[in-house]
């Protein structure tokens, strides 16, 4: 047992993974991309994370809706994970490998910060809103009155 | 060539026969009398002739052409239908100018013909005006301009005196006589005294049968008057 | 030069519809509801920025649903309602093809739809600043909607060529558009095996559903296409119809020749 498990140390070296951000910022809905390249012997399905650091309920599907993607066996495999962000705040995203065999290794985090902007305010929809029924409603009168001649 | 010829024309719905049988022939420039009791089936001819129908039995010629080519048969004929109704949001040149475009004219030869009509029906100064504002006599008189929008070959008129009074009636007859540039008339009506007036030739029908036709000596022949002609002869089928 | 007869038709009913008729005043109410929904939402100070998709999305999908039903509602009084108040006789009485009557009458129809997107289209500026969700969604509206929208209007057309009263025609159109809504109701319906097929060959159902997989859950114009089958179908099937049956039902009464 003792050399299988020296032979299997030997062969199966661990994975890893790298980053190419430490660390990002964005506006709030803005769309980003981190490559990460995944070096491992084995083939294994590389899954994507967001964990929020302020304690706010992150759900993964808002941010992404490709979040595992295959890994083959053998030499560096570069992975793009595309993402919105969604919520504002602080942020870890990190990558997980899960393969064949062997426990599972994880990326370093790369920390995004999010920030706020107000896009839809009163301010902004009024003048539609009285705008739009005002011209249409003038339009309908005139349109009535002139037939009505 | 005769303007109008029917040949056993016939309209069954299931059991019942609306016109059973029809013979007739009219000349260019006629102006025929159709006279019948109420349900004796005088809508249903017009409306098989003008193509709105299509017949059980039996064949036509309007103008001349056959009644398997109606949409050349709508061409050449103008109807004044017995319970027509008028767009009310329109005005009455609109009215016009709509039916001649879709007879085929141009925009500008459209608004020429209405306005030429709806002069000569005395309703050039209301041609802007609502229909919904017209009186049911000016409605009649439009339906007169509408009727001759294509200058028909053939115009067929359901009871277009229908609820006016003495001297609407007499307006509308006026009407029809001046302005219809010699085309054949077929003239549905209860009122014998218009037959008399403006007809040429008559055919009585009763319960979808031809009980008579020709002239009006014709058919007055023997009988004293129209109005006993027309008496015995719908008379004759028992009716109640 | 004189235009073709269907275009004739299809200008006279879109003068009857727009100038005087019922167009502005339907589209004016439309109007108000969507400015009420827009500004509530812009008062809504914590609405954060999934929800003001999720806004856009509702915006698109009430834009669709009231487009439909008015389109619905004119395409339902084009036969029924002429015979009603008296004037198909004469349109019939004219030399233009009963084809080119149908084709007019729907084409003039389908503005009452296009209206309505037009209308739209401010309200998905405004709730889609900054969430980049206008473009997208007026374009969707556009294509995913003019589908549902040809498709319910010529079945509402047929309908109303079938009957003789306005009120039956207009009656059966609105039972169809609620048979067809009521299913987009139920929250769970697209992920279990019989719902998801009764969402797909549901125009209204399926366009919905496809809608909200791009706008809210982000995907591509691509993924789940197919969902987009039935109101294609539906579309041209109603079109074919239009043109090869609807002339059997250009009849001054519905049902007797």
């Amino acid at each position: 047992m003792n050399a299988l498990s020296l032979l299997a140390a030997v062969l199966l070296s661990n994975p890893t993974i790298t980053m190419n951000h430490d660390q990002l910022t964005a506006v709030i809905g803005q769309t980003l991309t981190v490559e990460s390249v995944v070096s491992s012997d084995q083939p294994g399905i590389a899954h994507i994370n967001v964990v929020s650091l302020d304690g706010v309920y992150v759900d993964l599907e808002d941010w992404s809706q490709d979040v595992t993607q295959r890994v083959p066996a053998g030499t560096d495999t570069q992975l793009d994970w595309e993402f919105q962000a969604v919520n504002p705040g602080h942020f870890a995203v990190y990558v997980v490998l899960i393969p064949q065999n062997g426990p599972l290794v994880a990326s370093p985090p790369v920390h995004v910060t999010v920030s706020r902007r107000e896009t839809l305010d009163t301010g902004g929809a009024l003048p539609v809103a009285i705008a739009v029924p005002t011209l249409l409603g003038a339009a309908t009168l005139i349109g009535r009155r002139r037939t009505a001649k | 060539m005769a303007a109008i010829e029917a040949r056993g024309l016939s309209k069954r719905y299931g059991a019942r026969n609306a016109l059973d049988g029809l013979s007739f022939a009219a000349e260019p420039g006629d102006v025929i009398g159709l006279l019948g009791p109420n349900g004796a089936g005088k809508t249903t001819t017009i409306r098989l002739l003008t193509t709105i129908l299509e017949p059980t039995g039996g064949t036509f010629t309007v103008a001349g052409i056959p009644s398997n080519r109606p949409s050349e048969i709508r061409q050449r004929i103008g109807v004044l239908p017995e319970s027509a109704g008028y767009p009310a949001r329109q005005s009455g040149g609109e009215y016009l100018r709509y039916a001649a475009r879709l007879f085929g004219r141009s925009r500008s030869d459209a608004r020429t013909v209405a306005d030429r009509l709806l002069n000569d029906v005395g309703l050039g100064d209301r041609a802007g005006a609502r229909i919904s504002t017209y009186s049911r006599g000016m409605k009649q008189r439009l339906g007169i301009a509408r009727a001759l929008i294509n200058d028909p070959a053939v115009v067929f008129l359901d009871e277009p005196t229908l609820g006016l009074d003495p001297a609407g009636q007499r307006e509308i007859l006026a009407t029809i006589g001046e302005i219809r540039r010699g085309a054949t008339v077929v003239l549905s009506t209860h009122t014998l005294t218009e037959v008399e007036q403006v007809c040429s030739s008559v055919l009585i029908l009763d319960h979808g049968v031809l009980r008579a036709a020709g002239s009006l000596d014709e058919v007055v022949a023997g009988a004293g008057s129209l109005s006993d002609a027309f008496l015995s002869l719908t008379e004759e089928a028992g009716h109640d | 030069m004189t235009r073709s007869r269907w275009e004739v038709v299809a200008d006279q009913e879109c003068r009857d519809l727009w100038i005087g008729g019922r167009g502005p005043v339907l589209v004016f109410g439309f109007s108000v509801l969507l400015s009420a929904m827009t500004y509530l939402a812009a008062t809504n100070q914590a609405m954060n920025f999934l929800e003001q998709r999720e806004a856009v999305n509702l915006m698109v999908q009430v834009g669709l649903a009231v487009g439909v039903l008015l389109t619905v509602v004119v395409s339902a009084d084009a036969l029924s309602g002429e015979r009603e108040r008296g004037t198909f006789e004469g349109l019939l009485l004219t030399p233009v093809s009963r084809r080119a009557i149908v084709i007019g009458k729907l084409v003039a129809a389908s503005t009452m739809w296009l209206a309505c997107l037009v209308v739209t289209t401010p309200y998905l500026w405004v709730l889609g600043r900054g969430v980049s969700g206008a473009g997208p969604a007026a374009l969707l509206g556009l294509t995913v909607g003019t589908l549902v929208a040809l498709g319910l209007g010529g079945i509402a057309l047929l309908i109303s060529g079938g009957t003789n009263s306005n009120k039956t025609s207009l009656a059966c159109g609105l039972l169809l558009l609620l048979v067809l809504f009521a299913p987009t109701q139920l929250p769970a319906l697209p992920k279990t095996g019989v719902g998801e097929v009764i969402t797909r060959i549901n125009p209204i159902g399926s366009a919905l559903h496809y809608i909200s997989q791009i706008l809210v859950s982000r995907r591509g114009w691509t993924h789940d296409l197919s969902y987009l089958a039935s109101p294609a179908v539906i579309a041209t099937a109603v079109t074919a119809a239009v043109i090869v049956a609807g002339p059997r039902l250009v009849r001054l009464t519905a049902g007797l020749r």
